[in-house]
This record gives structure tokens, C-alpha cells and sequence, in this order.
């Protein structure tokens, strides 16, 4: 032992009179830092109400409350509201919260003697106190969906192939596991489906459970699953961060895995004597006819043409949906002893009212038959086409070469999309031409990515005003280009065309896809004023009953939507509102 | 303090002197859990006769949160703002210890840069906990100044947690594939400066504290751990390294990144009260410098790779145990998995189980009162691992 280290220690003295380098509380504050996790902060109107945050906290410090706020599509009104006392502040409701809308702010005070202060309502206006926040890159939500294979453009614009590959099933699974069960989706669906629950089925490898919940909303799932408009995946909120779950995907692969649905779908049925009519066996009447019959009615469908599966069949092209897939999905329908007569248009010999007297019930759903022209000079002509007419002769095998041939095709929906690739899958050069932007199309986007892989030339905001003919053949197209108008609010732009500024295009063929009605003629001339119609479309009450007692409508003639999923909602719908009707009567 | 005089005879009848001396009275203490010569809620039941402890019993539990049961219950990521709570001056061993379970078990890579980040928070954690540390152990000899100026010190080092994770104490930070998020800017800076301040810090220590007479002469002889004891109590850590073994996990199984670094592993020989101190003293050095080395090498890029969305995570199947060399000693997680979203069984091996009850209440047999609370200090116990 040294002396020095006896006195070593007076060395401590030496700060006596240096200034201190704590914090002086309260005369100094103590600035949390950037990242710091207080109290939470939640923007009202960026937040979906999809409770992700409540689901992760392990706490329970947050609850989902339902709030007066404004309810737009693929939101609710619920809003998280945070007790104090359970919470950790660990910052993981923020981390996984979609919108971002939640953070953790940088308050960490809040002192009271009464506790139920302490359960705060974090919900504001205005983004205030920023601490931890949302960042991207760290989202507990992984943002790319599974990889989809599918064929090459170069080989797929030979031949009507299916075009997309299917998932596997380990990337279904993974995929599967994106699912945020928030149910956001299930409201989005026309039908309803259980997705979050399917998707929970497909990830455990339960695909057969999953096929179960499926067909209780939707006997056509399998079609659904391959080209449905999904408007499911629209309101995902895994789309904020990246792509929406592949809804659509994990709905074909798991329809896919099954071979028969006989064998795992319960479809005994205890009969009832009365008879129900269907006309028209596209989605709506076939949907229908599977509801109503599974409630034990024996069902007849009315077809014009000599196979069922109405647009699906005669308007989608088979390189979007294989045959096989709508035959399948039909045949399980006939095998609940639906009956479904071919070739028989109802109107001309048999007539509707016929069909009222012999049934107790008659559902219509003739589809959308009638296209829309663009009424401009040298339009008519052999050689103008509508595209579902086009897809028609196609879809039912008459030989049509457009080899070497310059096609336009006006619109920018999905009709438009089927008219430009089957005319390059039968060898034309393809234009679309669309009056408004790229953004505005109604088309899906996968399907213009794909249609520009293939070669197609999109002359966006344009808009062809005469038709020049040599000798009656179609030589070029004038067209215009357009600039947006956007003065009015909340409404899609209109497209003002460019007069002074008239360019020429040399084609052969011009394809008119600018969209279709109901053609209601047969209905008018049989009930008259009776059978009340607005806008083109027959009105119906929620149960989808028309003015005429007994008669229902349903599909792309009687609602807005105009895609199968709506169709099949309105046949499921309908099958409710006819049960209820005989049930009453 | 009790009087027990009635007790005696049944008390007597295991021990041994006591029988003779029936005219020295004999008590029974408790010591704890509320006290603040106690490491954390944690208890030691004392019978002395005078001023010599006869018998210790550890009176462990009063922190038990049932927090190996608890994750039992809870999805995986949920247990990542759970598990740091199992070592209040230490957290992050945990974090570290649990997000590495996971991944030996997934299979999920740790990012180049994550791994550094990671090492980086562990040192960091190391020279906060050694300033806790020493800060405690000084006021149990009644020296005061240490305490205020190391916790001072230690707050530095909080500042700088909170502008990377976003809380000082509870960090939750790191999390399986790598950390929450990337470093903020100029943070190394900041670290690198701060790392030079407490070099001259320690120095200052010195002064007041490691070289002064009082503690010397409180210490030396203290409550001795030779080698074969150790060695057969499962001593691990800094207790064990001043016992003379070098014996490190960060040398001697070494992960993240501890592979690219150089340190020394530093022992002591005498086993006793002031060589663990010193051990951690100079210890406090070596991991500065490992830090400099870290910044150093920091390499750049991700510092995340993804696990699936946690709210429908499945840990594939199967056992891994884990572990890493914390300031307490060995700290291990043995983590089973059924497959599903939640575990099925996590063992929590903390290093206090072993310091706090078998190894303490042989060490304080024998020892005066007085020197309790330092020998508890000195072996740097930490209760709530002991109740997990
Ligand atoms: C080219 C094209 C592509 C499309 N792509 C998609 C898509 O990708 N996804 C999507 O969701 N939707 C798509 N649609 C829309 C979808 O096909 C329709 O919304 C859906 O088929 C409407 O179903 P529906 O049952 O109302 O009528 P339809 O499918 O039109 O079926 C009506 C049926 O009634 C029959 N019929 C008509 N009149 C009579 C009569 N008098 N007597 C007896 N039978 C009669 C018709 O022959 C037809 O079979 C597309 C449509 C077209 C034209
Ligand atoms: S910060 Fe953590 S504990 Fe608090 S509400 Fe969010 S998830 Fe729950
Ligand atoms: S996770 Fe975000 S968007 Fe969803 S309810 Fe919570 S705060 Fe709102």
C-alpha cells in the first residue's frame, strides 16, 4: 500500500468547481430524440381502421373503436385507442401499421391521479410530434408478392396458351402468409368471399378447406381465381407498402389443386317441388341455378347459344381462361341436377311470359349483347368490327387471319385488351387507341404491361374522329390527340381533343371496343310499361325482383359493375331473393 | 432483525460451533428485497452469530414474471420487446440471444452490417453495465463519488441508445435477420468521441476509486473463488476470468462480429472481491477499444433481412441453445419449436442462477455483515434472470 494511494483520491476534488454536465431539471428540458417511442400519435383520416396494430400489440394496449369518421371504400370506421398502462412502447403497432398513419411521438409525460386518463385517444389531424414513424425499408409487412411464372411474349403471342404458369405450392403458402386478416377485402368482393380465412386455409396446406370456404360465396371460383377483376387486391392494404396479396393467385391455385369438387364439397340436397327458370347461362345464371338448387328447387337454364358459359365463353379469350377450367366449374353445377337446355333463345319461340306461367320463379340474365358505336364519318363498313363480336367468331372457331394486317382498336378496358392481343395472336400489327391517360384506363395494369410485351403500340390520348375508305375498304384512320380537363373534382379528366391538330394512320381493320348495354327489345315488346326500366336497365328491388311479380334480374344487365364476380354476387343474391319470395308467397 | 433465541435448538441441530456457544445470541437477518445493498428485488436470508455469518440462504422470486411462461403465449416477434426485460442493467443480451435463436432455427442470414450494429450495441451495453457496476459496487464500501460520477457517465451512453433505438433503457432493437433500423447520422461519430471521454474517465476513476487505499484494503482477500471452486460452481464471465481462467465466448465460441476483432482476454489471479473489480476495470479498456475497432470496420449495406409477416410467422421445428458472453457471465437461450407461431419452450440460462444462489451462499458463509453487500456486488448478480 502506497502512500499515493491514500491520497490519490483527493484528485475527485478537483471538480468541485466545474460547471456540471447533467441536465438541470426543470430549469433545462430534456429534448427526447429523433427516433424516441412515446406517447402515440394517429392521423384520423390516413388510418384504414384495418387494425393490424391492435392485432401485433401482445399488450392488448390497444383497442379498436368504432369513430365518426368518414367511411370511403376498403376502410372502416374504427380507430385504435391505446392504454398507457399496458403499453411498452415498443413501437411494433408503428412498424406494421400499412398507412403509417401511427407513430410513436416524442412526448413521454403524462402524469394524473386518475388512471383512466391514461387510456388515450391518439387520433389527430394534423401530423404533430413526430418520434418513431414508419419507415419503409423496416415495414413488418413484406412488401413483393410470390413470384408468378409465366410464358414468354415472344412464344405466347403465337399460339392461345394459357399465359400464366400458377403458383407452386410452397409460394402459395408464403404468399398466403402476407395476409394481414383484416378482412378489408371481404367487403371489397362482390360476393363476399371469406378470403382471409382461405388464405389461412392455404397457407396450413389445407386446400381443400380452403375450396370448401370458397364455394360457400362463389361456385365459380376456379374462373374467379383466374380472371376476376379483384377489387379485393384494390383495397389491400399490404398494397400501400408494396403489392396486394395475390388474392387472385392463391384463389387459382387452391381451385386448381382439387380435381373434382364433388368429392370434397357437400352438395345434399333435400327437394322441393317448385320449378325455377333461368335464362342465359353465363356466371349470374349459373350461380343462380347452383344457390338455388342447393336449397332444393329444381332449376332449368335457358341458353341461346349451344354451350353454357355466356361471356366467359364467348367473350374471354382462351389464353386468359382455358376451357377446361369454365368446363369444370359447370360441370359441378349440372351435377347438383341443374338442368341447362342449349340452343334455346328465350323470346322468339318460347316466350318469357310462357316461362312465368310453367315456373314459379324466373331469374333473367342475358349479359350485355349490345355494343356502343363512336357514330363518326366512314365508320360503317364490313370491315369496322365490334370487338365482342370479333371475340365471338373468334371464341366459337371461325377462322379469322389477320396476318400482315393493321388493326386499331378504340377503348381502353378489358374488352379492348382481349381485342388487341387475340388480333396479334392472329398475326396484325395492333394500335389501341385510348382519349385519356394511361392511368385512367379501366384495363388492368398486368394486362397492359403484358399487351406492351407483347408489341402493342398504345397511342394513349388520342382520339380518331373519321374513317377515310377507298372503294369502300378502310384505308387510315384521322385522329386527334387530346389534352385532360380536370376542372371537375372528383370525377375521372375528360379528354378535350385537339382539333387544329389532325394526324393520319394507315390501317386495314378498326376494332371498336368503347363498351356495351343490355339489349332489353324482346322484354319491351312482351310486358310493355309494365317492366319499368332507367338508363337501359331493368329496376329491381334488393332481392333483385323487377316490377313483374315473380321475374328477377341479375348480371351485367341489371348492374354496374359488369365483371363475373358481380354477375356471380347477383345470382347468389338473387337465389336468396327467389327463396324468400316462394318462402312468402 | 430478530431475535431467534428460541429458536436456537432447532437451528442448532444441523449447525455445528453453535451448540458450544449458547451465550452468544444468535440472529436471523433478511436482507432484501427491498434494500439498497441489494442488487435489484432479491433477498438473502442471514443467520449470524456476532458478526459472522453462519449460514446465507438466497430468497429469490420477488421478481418473477413468469416471462419464460409468457412467451410460451405469444407470437414470435412478440417476444422481442419481451425478452430484453429479463436483464434490467443488460438488456440487450437478450435481444441478441433471442433474435439469434431464431435464426439458427429459420435458417434467416444476418446482414454484414446488422451483425456490426449488433456488436456494437452489445459493447455498448457492456461499458453501460460496467459503469452500473462499478458505481454500485463502490457505494457498498460507502463510497459515494464513484456512483454519481459513473452513473452520469452511463448516461452518455443511454443518450446514445436513445438516438439509435429510440428508448434508453429497453432498446428493443434488435430483432431476427438484424436490428430495427439503420444507424442514424453521425452516430459512430458521436460514439467514437464519447469512447475517447470515457478513456479519460477511467483514469479519473482510478484516482478516486481502483487505486485507492480504502478499497484495496476492503477488497483483497474478500470473498475468494479459487480455481477448482469456480470451476465446480459453473462460475462463468468476469468472475471466472478473475479466478484466472480465460475463458470468454466472444474468444473462445465467438459470433456476430467478434471473429474480426482483436481483444485481449483479461484475468486475474486471486479470485478474490478486488480481482473481480479489476478484471471488469480493465475489461472496461479492452471493450473500448473494441468498439474503435468496430467503427473502424463497419461495413456498409442492408442491415435487415425480412422473416414473414410476423402476425402469421412459423418457426420451423426443432431445439437450438444459444449463447453469448454477457458482463454477468455465460447467458444462454435454449429455444424449441413445434413448427408453429409460437414457441413451444424457451429456457432462459441466465448467469445470476449460479452467482446469485449456489455460489453466493457459499461465498457469504464465514464473511462479516458488513461485507455482504459487497461480495453480492462484487459477483454482479442480477435477480431477474434468476426469475425468469
Ligand atoms: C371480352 C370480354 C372480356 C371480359 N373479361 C372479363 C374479365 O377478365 N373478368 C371479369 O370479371 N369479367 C370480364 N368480362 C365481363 C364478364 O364476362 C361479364 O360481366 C359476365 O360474363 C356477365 O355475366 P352475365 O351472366 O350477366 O351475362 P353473360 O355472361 O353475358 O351471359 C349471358 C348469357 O345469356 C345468353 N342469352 C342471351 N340472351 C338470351 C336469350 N334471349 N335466351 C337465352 N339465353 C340468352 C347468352 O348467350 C349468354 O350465354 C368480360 C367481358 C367481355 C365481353
Ligand atoms: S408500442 Fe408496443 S406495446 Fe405499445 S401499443 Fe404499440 S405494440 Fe402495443
Ligand atoms: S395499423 Fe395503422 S391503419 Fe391500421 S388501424 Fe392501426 S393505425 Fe390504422
Amino acid at each position: 500500500m502506497a502512500w499515493n494511494d491514500i491520497l490519490k483520491p483527493l484528485s475527485g476534488w478537483k471538480f468541485l468547481f466545474k460547471k456540471p454536465h447533467t441536465i438541470r431539471y426543470p430549469k433545462e428540458d430534456k429534448i427526447p430524440s429523433e427516433r424516441y417511442r412515446g406517447i402515440h400519435t394517429n392521423m384520423i383520416d390516413k388510418c384504414i381502421g384495418c387494425g393490424s396494430c391492435e392485432k401485433i400489440c401482445m399488450n392488448q394496449a390497444i383497442t379498436m373503436k368504432e369513430m365518426d369518421v368518414e367511411v370511403k371504400e376498403g376502410t372502416t370506421n374504427l380507430r385504435p385507442v391505446v392504454d398507457h398502462g399496458r403499453c411498452c412502447y415498443c413501437g411494433l403497432c408503428v412498424d406494421i401499421c400499412p398507412t403509417g398513419s401511427l407513430w410513436l411521438s416524442r412526448d413521454y409525460r403524462h402524469l394524473s391521479e386518475d388512471i383512466d386518463t391514461f387510456i388515450i385517444d391518439p387520433n389527430v389531424k394534423e401530423k404533430e410530434r413526430e418520434g418513431w414513424q414508419k419507415a419503409p425499408e423496416f415495414s413488418l409487412i413484406p412488401p413483393e408478392r410470390g413470384k408468378m411464372e409465366e410464358i414468354p411474349p415472344e412464344k405466347r403471342v403465337k399460339s392461345f396458351m394459357e399465359v400464366f404458369v400458377g403458383y407452386t405450392e410452397p409460394i402459395a403458402k408464403e404468399e398466403a402468409q402476407r395476409c394481414l386478416g383484416c378482412g378489408l377485402c371481404v367487403d371489397a368482393c362482390a360476393t363476399h368471399m371469406h378470403i382471409p380465412d382461405y388464405l389461412k386455409a392455404i397457407r396450413e396446406g389445407n386446400n381443400e378447406e380452403a375450396v370448401r370456404i370458397m364455394f360457400k360465396n362463389n361456385p365459380l371460383s376456379e374462373i374467379c381465381g383466374t380472371v376476376c377483376t379483384h377489387f379485393c387486391e384494390n383495397v389491400c392494404p399490404v398494397g400501400i407498402i408494396g403489392e396486394p396479396v395475390a388474392i387472385q393467385w392463391e384463389k387459382e391455385f387452391a381451385t386448381r389443386t382439387i380435381e373434382d369438387y364433388k368429392k370434397i364439397i357437400d352438395t345434399t340436397i333435400k327437394e322441393k317441388k317448385e320449378r325455377v327458370a333461368v335464362v342465359g347461362a353465363g356466371p349470374a345464371g349459373l350461380s343462380f341455378a347452383f344457390y338455388l338448387r342447393l336449397k332444393g328447387y329444381k332449376i332449368d337454364v335457358f341458353e341461346k347459344y349451344e354451350k353454357p358459359g355466356g361471356m366467359m365463353l364467348l367473350g374471354i379469350p382462351s389464353y386468359r381462361l382455358p376451357r377446361k377450367v369454365i368446363e369444370k366449374e359447370i360441370k359441378f353445377i349440372t351435377s347438383t341436377g341443374v338442368k341447362i337446355h342449349t340452343g334455346t333463345q328465350i323470346g322468339k319461340k318460347k316466350t318469357f311470359k310462357e316461362l312465368l306461367k310453367k315456373y314459379s320463379a324466373v331469374f333473367v340474365a342475358t349479359g350485355n349483347t349490345k355494343p356502343y358505336t363512336m357514330g363518326i364519318p366512314g365508320e360503317e363498313g364490313k370491315d369496322t368490327l365490334q370487338a365482342i363480336s370479333f371475340l365471338y367468331d373468334v371464341n366459337t372457331g371461325k377462322k379469322i387471319d389477320l396476318k400482315g394486317k393493321k388493326v386499331l382498336v378504340v377503348g381502353g378496358g378489358n374488352v379492348a385488351m382481349d381485342a388487341i392481343r387475340t388480333s396479334r395472336r392472329l398475326g396484325a400489327d395492333v394500335y389501341l387507341s385510348y382519349r385519356r391517360r394511361e392511368v385512367d384506363m379501366p384495363a388492368d395494369e398486368l394486362e397492359r404491361k403484358e399487351a406492351k410485351e407483347e408489341g402493342i403500340e398504345f397511342m394513349i390520348q388520342t382520339l380518331p374522329i373519321e374513317v377515310i375508305r377507298e372503294k369502300g375498304k378502310i384505308k387510315a384512320v384521322k385522329y386527334v390527340p387530346t389534352d385532360m380537363d380536370f376542372s371537375e373534382k372528383g370525377k375521372r379528366p375528360k379528354p378535350v381533343p385537339r382539333m387544329n391538330d389532325v394526324r393520319t394512320l394507315e390501317v386495314d381493320i378498326i376494332i371498336e371496343a368503347i363498351g356495351q348495354g343490355p339489349d332489353l327489345t324482346y322484354l319491351e315488346q312482351e310486358f310493355g310499361e309494365s317492366l319499368k326500366i332507367e338508363k337501359g336497365k331493368p329496376v329491381v328491388d334488393k332481392n333483385l325482383m323487377c316490377s313483374i311479380k315473380g321475374l328477377f334480374f341479375g348480371g351485367d344487365m341489371a348492374n354496374k359493375q359488369n365483371d363475373i364476380v358481380s354477375a356471380v354476387a347477383d345470382g347468389r343474391r338473387a337465389a336468396e331473393g327467389v327463396h324468400n319470395y316462394l318462402q312468402n308467397k | 432483525m430478530k431475535q431467534k433465541t428460541e429458536q436456537k435448538k432447532s437451528l442448532n441441530q444441523g449447525g455445528k460451533n453453535m451448540t458450544e456457544e449458547k451465550s452468544i445470541d444468535f440472529f436471523e437477518y433478511f436482507i432484501g428485497p427491498q434494500h439498497p445493498g441489494i442488487t435489484g428485488n432479491f433477498g438473502v436470508i442471514l443467520n449470524a452469530v456476532g458478526d459472522e455469518i453462519i449460514k446465507a440462504q438466497a430468497n429469490p422470486g420477488y421478481l418473477h414474471r413468469a416471462f419464460e411462461k409468457l412467451m410460451e403465449q405469444r407470437m414470435y416477434l412478440q417476444n422481442v420487446p419481451l425478452v430484453c426485460r429479463i436483464c434490467v442493467p443488460e438488456p440487450d443480451v437478450n435481444e441478441a440471444l433471442y433474435s439469434m435463436a431464431i435464426e439458427t432455427l429459420t435458417g434467416i442470414e444476418v446482414p454484414e452490417r446488422a451483425k456490426y450494429i449488433r456488436t456494437i450495441v452489445l459493447e455498448m451495453a457492456r461499458l453501460a453495465a460496467y459503469l452500473f457496476y462499478f458505481g454500485g459496487t463502490a457505494a457498498t464500501l460507502g463510497l459515494y463519488t464513484l456512483p454519481n460520477w459513473s452513473f452520469g457517465d452511463r448516461d452518455y451512453i443511454l443518450d446514445l441508445f436513445e438516438e439509435l433505438t429510440g428508448a434508453r433503457i429497453y432498446h428493443i432493437y434488435m430483432q431476427p435477420g438484424g436490428v430495427r433500423r439503420d444507424l442514424p447520422k453521425d452516430f459512430t461519430k458521436k460514439l467514437y468521441s464519447l469512447l475517447q471521454t470515457l478513456k479519460k474517465r477511467i483514469k479519473e476513476y482510478d484516482g478516486i476509486f481502483f487505486d485507492a487505499a480504502l478499497f484495496k484494503k476492503r477488497t483483497k482477500g474478500v470473498g475468494v473463488i479459487n480455481k477448482d471452486m469456480a470451476i465446480e460452481y459453473s462460475v462463468t464471465g468476469p468472475n471466472l476470468r478473475a479466478s484466472g481462467i480465460a475463458y470468454d465466448i466472444r474468444k473462445d465460441t465467438p459470433y456476430l462480429a467478434y471473429p474480426d476483432i482483436n481483444f485481449n482476454v483479461i484475468t486475474e489471479n486471486e479470485g478474490d472481491f478486488y480481482s473481480r473489480v479489476m478484471v471488469r476495470r480493465r475489461e472496461f479498456e479492452e471493450d473500448i477499444k473494441i468498439l474503435e475497432q468496430l467503427i473502424d470496420k463497419l461495413p456498409s449495406g442492408e442491415v435487415w433481412n425480412r422473416y414473414p409477416m410476423p402476425l402469421n410467422w412459423k418457426v420451423e421445428k426443432g431445439d437450438v441453445y444459444v449463447k453469448v458472453e454477457s458482463t454477468k457471465g455465460e447467458y444462454g437461450y435454449y429455444v424449441v419449436s413445434d413448427g408453429s407461431e409460437k414457441p413451444r419452450r424457451i429456457h432462459v440460462r441466465g448467469p445470476s442462477m449460479t452467482h446469485g444462489i449456489m455460489l453466493l451462499e457459499k461465498l457469504l458463509k464465514g464473511q462479516r455483515i458488513a461485507d455482504i453487500s459487497p461480495i453480492m456486488f462484487s459477483l454482479d448478480i442480477c435477480p431477474p434472470d434468476i426469475d425468469r
